[in-house]
């Protein structure tokens, strides 16, 4: 999920269920442990385009999380050429 | 495959890991040859396919295996995204084109109050119309994704702003030209602009910029 959260501003909770193929129980547990480690950030805003009454989730890459994506890749495409 | 591998992130986001941390970096005890991490990425994803290479851990390929399955998702994923960016609606584009033909024309009104008043009025429509583009497309992008990216849009508004300055030029200076083909000539740029600028982010998010 941080991959597709990298290079955009935000992304919305349905679009990333739909990119990732994931259950929305599945998706809200990650992102709910992404906001507690300081790496993901939500808001919640009403959408003309629902037809309930529920909010629209966005979701972003904090700084941090932005920063710790980069070194996770870094470090696991270093393992990947390591051999 | 790609999907279950991230329920069981999901899943594994709330267990301890396995991993240790050692001096602020994270570490794997069981791997004395793999760099420090500075990131819980690595220790999450790491569980998530401990399952899948479990008999290659216990050969010593661990590491680089389960490197490249966690690298084969995040370009999994660039690509779906990648795909949806490049879709870019049509709509957009075209009502893009619309606006800077409208501010490129706007000199012909012959007062500079009108050309401002209008400019500033397409704008802020062109700022609206952004923001409902990124509503239907469920992602925001507000700034270039790569140096590529960030090529096309300084391009893009530099020939808009000539466009537009040569419109002015023409109205109020008496620099021979047509506004009209400046007009249209402001749509047709912006219409392949717009296109290459999607087609451009899209490719830089398949690389990782």
């Amino acid at each position: 999920m941080c991959a597709i959260l990298r290079p955009l501003d935000s992304a919305e909770f349905r679009t990333l269920t739909e990119i990732l193929g994931m259950s929305e129980a599945s998706l809200s547990k990650t992102i709910r442990n992404l906001v507690e480690l300081g790496y993901a950030s939500i808001s919640k805003q009403p959408s003309p385009q629902r037809d309930d009454s529920r909010l629209t989730t966005t979701v972003q890459l904090t700084p941090a999380g932005k920063t710790a994506f980069d070194g996770h890749l870094a470090a696991i495409s270093a393992l990947a050429d390591s051999n | 495959m790609g999907a279950g591998l991230r329920c069981q992130v999901a899943s594994d986001l709330s267990t301890s890991s396995r991993f240790s941390y050692a001096g602020g970096a994270l570490a794997a005890p069981s791997c004395p040859n793999r760099p420090p991490l500075r990131s819980k990425f690595f220790s999450l994803s790491m569980r998530a396919t401990d399952t899948v290479n479990s008999m290659e851990s216990e050969s010593g390929r661990y590491g680089s295996d389960d490197a490249r399955t966690q690298l084969g998702l995040i370009t999994a994923d660039r690509e779906s995204l990648a795909q949806r960016v490049a879709q870019h609606p049509w709509w957009h584009t075209l009502a893009s084109a619309a606006l800077a033909a409208v501010i490129v024309a706007a000199p012909v009104s012959g007062s500079m109050w009108i050309v401002t008043l209008i400019s500033v009025l397409l704008i802020s429509a062109s700022t609206a119309l952004d923001k409902e583009c990124d509503k239907r497309m469920g992602v925001s992008i507000m700034k270039p994704v790569g140096p590529k990216s960030l090529t096309v849009v300084i391009v893009l508004v530099t020939v808009e702003v000539a466009l537009f300055g040569t419109s002015l030029g023409i109205v109020f200076s008496e620099l021979s030209g047509s506004i009209a083909v400046n007009s249209a000539l402001a749509a047709v740029v912006m219409i392949v602009g717009l296109r290459m600028l999607s087609r451009t982010m899209a490719q830089e998010i398949r690389h990782g910029r």
